[in-house]
């Protein structure tokens, strides 16, 4: 049974994006339906309103659509506006350089869709079934006759009968270093998922599953020698809070070095990067304020959202236009609630988005954002968890990436877990913001200070990444990273299987859809030494189950080649080959792939 | 109707306010203090005095050369090593938890607030004392439960409240071992006996008395000898005599426990905690030994010099920091800097003064005559 996919549906997108001033925008409605490849002339930019499947057609200089693949030249010859995924301008007027964004969510089939609703009816009647045939096995509450039961019955059910069944693809325990291989510690359940045992035997796997993006986290060399010096310099913890006490030189230099990174005034960090959000976006907000926030944002961030009482308004994921609607809808309308529908202004707006999503895989669209906050007067917070580090030519995040700069955004904050394999978060802006933030932060004034080993690990990253320590070994990591990433989705899309995202972001989400197929996958995977995650409800939407792989600059390519084979024989067994993109045989050579060179 | 030359008026005249107010105070700076010869250090909260222990400082540079420094994942996704594995059954035999299972928090303030969180929901009576720690407020906040306050430490006035709220609702009363704020040593028994003839549900905070109470260091319920399965989960920071960084929560019912890994935002939605600090409160846990025996003494010992010097001294004899209060924050702010200015320095915070006791000054009686000495002189010029 073949269903007709919608037309344009699943095409991969390719868009220019500008830091473009909106005001001067002409907008006119117009449909085009065929166009020629981009000339040189120069329309004031017009934007075309032939929406489907969530993005324009179009042609317009800001947020240019390609037409057909010939326009992406990747070839020596160019014959295109593009080389390198950059614009160069062919006209008089000099083009700031634009960035090429190319994302793709090709929608699955309708087959497909059906398979997974139907797959779930079944594992809950299974799990119905279980319950009232199995009862559980574990022991009742002692002492705790005639107290209302802790958790609700549905949790309770979903978590024994439907999620026992296959947590054993979650929560394994390491015990190696988690860098470009891991050694897992072997388990086996007897029970189902009741109760696991260790055999005692470990297995050593390619991990595709670490936060490891520059692959740093190394048990020995610069990093490691200099965490272990602060060992005995400063001590294990420093015994305070930062306000009392706590504060040794390398938080001061570490904050230091952090704004020279970023290229901001100041920085402040904290021990760990979930409280940084959850604890000072709070400090930030008040009752009216408004907050506009991804659909996707991660729970921390939604945590220190919601925590002091201001507005909150959801804005679909990535997409500007619906910000836009966003922006010019409330500030027309004011606060809400005020007596006899009286005007008042909010206080103040406030945009909350990430760098790279660690979900889906997507980057966001930062120059069109930036351009909106300037007109609507919000302020924005970038949250750079999986970004800083692993994207843009210098390691900067999504800020060196597109080219921006740093002061127009507001509040920068990120953490240190990913790209430079330690612990903690930092918060860099202005330095009005900062010391703010140093005397009023919940964080600043009731947590412990990092830890002086982890600071270490940190300064000797930055050192490496800023070209300090007088090698390049930074910028070669930076590189080795944006060629694998590459080189693997390109592979993976050759193959035939749906993932999601941008084409630059190093977290590729494999789809699957359906909930069964995340565990057979898993436990394949490690099967054949490959450590992988997968993700399903509640932290993906319920049809969407996926496996999600997070590359490194560690990997090299025989490793990847390892994995690609592995996966490709996986998806051949278990049914994943669900794209209907035509698929370009071109082969891929490793070596050629050029990346971040003008 | 949307119409567009007023939302051009309004855009306009909108100013937004700035995104922190101007400060007409520079920033503090922020004070340091290195122990030498004439300095005794009170801030670092160290009262085993973990933190100068060579054997812990080896352990962990052994493990960060086989781990590294950062687990580069949340525990769920290959986050989890062997030894987090061996700290939670380690901590649950030490707190002799019959669960065999804990869960360990990258952050102390998150471990107390995120538990919480995790099992209090909007519909729920939370029973908290007027004078909680900060890392509780924050879970209290986050739960959105409705809160009923009882006096500092008060079994009787919580009698009263739970008599008059949340009859058909689930009840949660939270106490802490040794009070962050005062010092205070909780009244278990007589709170145990409240809760369960309310059926309340118990979760008791041991971040300061871990370590430090007990026979055997094993906090407040072997302090009171009492029956570990009385109590629904412990909660407590690394922070205090442990000397690491980070928090964990266990309790006597396995399936509690285990559920908190799927529901507990800050366990699930971050990194663990770095290998190289578990394994510092795995070392420091074997060698509490018989030290809480000799704390204890020394902790008594100041308590009452303190108390002949005149000082107005809030916490409890056991307590292993002292909390003083003056008549007036200024007085509070002399008495701190006279102190330092001889060398002997300790924390002055909103609560009043801290002096963090560490048990290496029994072994140094010269250094603690000297702490009595200056306290004294500070007494006679002060009070």
């Amino acid at each position: 049974m073949e269903t007709r996919m919608e037309e344009g549906a699943g095409d991969t997108v390719t868009e220019l994006l500008n830091g473009v001033d909106f005001e001067n925008n002409t907008h006119q409605k117009g449909i085009s339906n065929g166009y020629g490849p981009y000339s040189g002339t120069l329309t004031n930019g017009y934007t075309c309103i032939n929406k489907k499947n969530g993005y324009t057609r179009g042609r317009r200089q800001n947020g240019h659509v390609l037409a057909s693949s010939d326009e992406e030249c990747t070839s020596k010859t160019m014959k295109g506006p593009i080389k390198n995924g950059y614009v160069k301008a062919a006209s008089e007027e000099p083009l700031p350089k634009t960035r090429i964004i190319k994302e793709s969510f090709e929608p699955p089939t309708l087959l497909t869709a059906a398979l997974t609703h139907i797959s779930f009816y079944i594992l809950m009647f299974l799990g119905y079934l279980s319950q009232a045939l199995f009862p559980p096995k574990v022991a009742k509450e002692k002492n705790r006759d005639g107290y209302s039961p802790l958790f609700d019955k549905f949790s309770s059910f979903y978590s024994m009968y439907v999620y026992r069944r296959i947590r054993d693809c979650w929560n394994y325990p390491i015990c190696s270093v988690p860098g470009n291989e891991v050694v897992l510690k072997d388990r086996v359940t007897r029970d189902n998922g009741w109760t696991f045992e260790f055999t005692g035997s470990k297995t050593k796997c390619i991990n595709l599953a670490s936060y490891n993006y520059l692959g740093f986290a190394e048990k020995s060399g610069p990093c490691a020698e200099a965490a272990i010096d602060s060992i005995y310099k400063y001590g294990v913890t420093t015994g305070g809070t930062r306000q009392q006490y706590g504060t040794c030189d390398l938080h001061v230099e570490l904050e230091k070095l952090t704004a020279e990174f970023l290229g901001v005034e100041d920085a402040i960090t904290f021990g760990m990067g979930f409280a940084t959000n959850a604890l000072n976006i709070p400090t930030l907000l008040s009752p009216g304020c408004l907050v506009i926030s991804d659909e996707k944002n991660h729970a921390s961030l939604i945590l220190g959202i919601r925590l002091p009482g201001a507005t909150v308004k959801v804005f679909k994921h990535n997409d500007v236009q619906h910000l836009e609607e966003i922006l010019r809808e409330n500030i027309y309308k004011g606060q809400p609630n005020q007596p006899k529908g009286a005007y008042k202004p909010w206080k103040k707006i406030l945009i909350v988005v990430e760098g790279v999503y660690s979900m889906e895989g997507t980057i966001v669209r930062l120059p069109e954002i930036i351009a909106l906050k300037k007109k609507y007067k919000a302020y924005l917070y970038l949250d750079e968890a999986h970004s800083i580090g692993a994207m843009g030519k210098h390691g900067r995040g999504i800020v060196d990436y597109f080219g921006c700069d740093p002061k127009e955004i507001d509040i920068l904050m990120g953490t240190f877990t990913k790209s430079f394999g330690s612990a903690g978060g930092y918060i860099a802006g202005t330095k009005e913001l900062i010391s703010f933030l140093r005397k009023n932060s919940f964080a600043s004034k009731h947590a412990w200070a990092m830890a002086p080993p982890v600071a270490a690990q940190i300064i000797a990253v930055l050192k490496i990444l800023m070209g300090k320590d007088g090698t390049n070994e930074g910028q070669k990591r930076i590189e080795t990273l944006a060629r694998n990433t590459r080189y693997f989705r390109k592979k993976i899309e050759q193959m035939g299987i749906i993932i999601h995202g941008n084409d630059d972001s190093p977290v590729v989400p494999i789809l699957v859809y359906l909930y069964s197929k995340i565990a057979a996958m898993v436990r394949i995977l490690i099967q054949e030494k490959i450590a992988t995650v997968g993700v399903g409800y509640p932290a993906t939407p319920l049809m969407e189950g996926r496996i999600r792989i997070c590359l490194s600059a560690a990997h090299t390519k025989e490793q990847l080649d390892y994995a690609l084979q592995v996966i490709e024989k996986v998806a051949n067994e278990l049914g994943l080959k669900y794209s209907r993109k035509p698929i370009n045989s071109e082969p891929i050579e490793y070596d050629k792939i050029k990346v971040y060179e003008d | 109707m949307f119409d567009t030359a007023l939302f051009e008026e309004r855009l306009k005249n909108f100013t937004p306010e700035p995104l922190v107010p101007v400060e007409a105070t520079p920033p503090s700076e922020t004070q340091t203090v290195q122990e030498d010869a004439t300095t005794i250090d009170l801030t670092k909260v160290n009262y085993l005095n973990f933190l100068n222990n060579d054997e812990i400082k080896k352990a962990c540079e052994d493990v960060i050369r086989e781990y590294g420094v950062g687990t580069c994942g949340p525990p769920v996704f290959y986050g989890t090593t062997d030894l987090h594995l061996k700290l939670e059954q380690s901590l649950s035999e030490f707190l002799q938890m019959g669960s065999n299972t804990a869960l360990t928090y990258s952050y102390g303030l998150v471990a107390i607030s995120s538990s919480i969180a995790a099992f209090c929901k909007e519909e729920d009576f939370i029973f908290a004392d007027e004078r909680a720690n900060a890392a509780i407020e924050q879970g209290l906040i986050t739960s959105r439960s409705t809160v009923v306050r009882f006096g500092h430490n008060d079994p009787n006035d919580l009698r009263k409240k739970a008599a008059k709220n949340g009859n058909k609702s689930k009840k949660y009363l939270i106490v802490e071992g040794i009070s962050w704020t005062t010092g205070k040593v909780c009244r278990l028994p007589e709170f145990l006996e409240v809760a369960e003839e309310f059926h309340m549900r118990i979760f008791l905070d041991e971040s300061h008395s871990l370590g430090v109470l007990g026979a055997n260091g094993r906090g407040v319920i072997e302090h009171y000898n009492l029956d570990p399965n009385r109590v629904d989960m412990v909660i407590a920071t690394f922070e205090g005599a442990v000397g690491s960084v980070g928090g964990f929560a266990t309790g006597p019912d396995y399936t509690t426990i285990e559920r908190l890994r799927l529901s507990s935002k800050g366990f699930l939605f971050s990194a663990s905690l770095p290998s190289f600090l578990v394994k510092a409160v795995l070392k420091g846990i074997e060698l509490i030994g018989d030290k809480p025996k000799r704390f204890a003494k020394l902790a008594q010992s100041v308590h009452e010099f303190l108390q002949e010097c005149g000082f107005d001294v809030v916490s409890d004899p056991e307590a292993p920091f002292k909390l003083i209060r003056c008549e007036s924050v200024d007085l509070e702010g002399q008495v701190h800097h006279y102190c330092r200015n001889k060398g002997v320095y300790f924390i002055h915070n909103e609560s009043g003064l801290v002096l963090n006791l560490n048990i290496k000054l029994l072994e140094e009686p010269e250094r603690l005559q000297r702490v009595f000495d200056v306290l004294k002189e500070a007494s006679n010029v002060f009070l």
